[in-house]
């Protein structure tokens, strides 16, 4: 789906209910808030888990659907180690796996740590490829305050990671044609979505702005495009 | 397929566990798991010990857990005429004979002298009565201590020891164990983790009504 096909399916349902119009900035606006709410969705903020398993919801559910849902938003990367500490990549939202040398870099909460310090079954440990990691917001080493990963042991080299990044914001790009403005292929981003989720996210958008214009027959047909997807 | 390794056993388990690959949530780590299985094979092993016996009338150590390992014995016990070598694992809480079946000389590629067990709690008696010339031994620990009768040095003697184990020198050895045992130790190993996965380790049971949860 195109941006220009979403922006005009929003002015053409906003025409129908004749609720006024929408410009290509507010679109923005909405459109980018509501893909961000989608993917927070899809990322677990609605996830139940069902399997009776205990413990925290883990966040993502990763099943076939919403991995399938999120491709367009999933990346690989090498992410490079020094002295333990790397920079997460600057869509990163979520991961789903860091490899070291194909061995897995269990992640540690913070309050993990002293136990892991004095650990014997899986001391971390280069040699044995036994790598912990946990996130921050600052790097002791160089005093700078971004968001990075800590290694333990802290090691320099090459992990590879897998994530979930925040999904690119859609601009409806134009030029000035007579006063009025014209869509431009060039310069604009479309939706990463596939057509499906595109248009899901148009349906949410429409919802939000019924919200905008305290129209309740407009959020009431918002909700039940969400709901039945028709 | 024809080996089974304690590696072909942990990834068994994890699939089980898992129904499938395990994924990030899992954290169960194959040192943790061998520390689940080592300490579920002695426990197998005794079992069978006992359940053969009522069979044959015997107590035997299953051969399938045996395993020889060689030594060249270069330590001297301080003070003593005593030698030892430090065994791969401490013996299993066997009868007297049965967590060390064998022990026996090697010299130029032939099987020597074989060496008799001797309780220490026995040695002030025996040491005052007659017995055959040779070499003895005692356990203690992971330390097996030798003694010639005539007190002759053992040093740089070469030695084999047999004994049943529950541990592999790494994950990928194979294992000596017998397939009827397998199961019971995956079962016994299952249950351990299945009680580990169940642990809540923070608040919440998932899906549960808004509002203070109990616990």
């Amino acid at each position: 789906m195109t941006v220009d096909y979403a922006y005009k399916y929003i002015l053409w349902q906003m025409n129908k209910n004749q609720a006024g119009s929408l410009s290509a900035t507010e679109f923005g606006y909405l459109y980018n808030s509501e893909q961000l709410a989608f993917t927070n969705d899809l990322l677990g903020a609605w996830q139940k888990n069902n399997n009776s398993k205990q413990g925290n919801l883990t966040g993502l559910i990763e099943n076939q659907t919403i991995l399938n849902k999120l491709a367009p938003c999933t990346f690989e990367i090498d992410l490079e180690f020094v002295n333990g500490y790397t920079k997460t990549p600057p869509k990163y939202l979520y991961n789903l796996g860091l490899l070291r040398n194909d061995y897995k870099m269990f992640y540690l909460t913070k309050d993990q740590i002293f136990n892991l310090k004095k650990d014997v079954i899986d001391a971390p440990s280069i040699a044995n490829n036994i790598y912990y990691f946990t996130d921050l917001y600052s790097n002791i080493a160089s005093a700078t305050f971004e968001r990075y990963f800590y290694s333990y042991p802290a090691f320099t080299g090459i992990a590879k990671l897998w994530y979930v990044g925040k999904p690119d914001d859609v601009l409806w790009n134009f030029t000035i044609v007579a006063g009025r403005q014209v869509y431009n292929q060039t310069g604009s981003q479309n939706p990463i979505w596939d057509d499906i989720t595109a248009q899901e996210i148009c349906n949410r958008c429409l919802k939000k702005l019924g919200v905008h214009f305290k129209d309740g027959d407009f959020v009431n047909y918002g909700n039940s495009v969400i709901q039945t997807a028709n | 397929m024809a080996i089974y390794s304690k590696r072909m056993l942990v990834q068994r388990l994890e699939r089980h566990i898992n129904n499938g690959y395990p994924k990030d949530d899992w954290t169960v780590t194959e040192n943790q798991m061998l520390l689940y299985i080592d300490a579920a094979i002695p426990l197998v092993m005794k079992g069978q010990m006992f359940e053969n016996a009522k069979v044959s009338g015997l107590f035997e150590t299953p051969e399938a857990y045996l395993a020889t390992y060689d030594f060249t014995i270069v330590n001297q016990r301080s003070n003593t005429t005593e030698w030892y070598i430090t065994l791969p694992q401490t013996p299993l809480a066997l009868p007297d004979g049965y967590a060390i079946t064998d022990v026996y000389f090697i010299d130029g590629g032939f099987e020597g002298q074989r060496c008799y067990y001797l309780a220490p709690k026995r040695q002030s008696y025996r040491n005052n009565i007659p017995k055959p010339d040779g070499v003895y031994f005692r356990i203690e620990g992971r330390k097996l201590f030798l003694q010639a009768t005539s007190n002759q040095p053992l040093y740089n003697y070469n030695i084999s020891v047999q004994m049943p184990i529950s541990r592999t020198d790494d994950i990928d050895a194979v294992m000596n164990i017998p397939d009827d045992a397998l199961e019971m130790i995956f079962n016994a190993v299952v249950k351990q983790l299945v009680q580990r996965i169940q642990m809540p380790f923070d608040v919440i049971n998932d899906n549960l009504p808004a509002g203070n949860k109990s616990s």
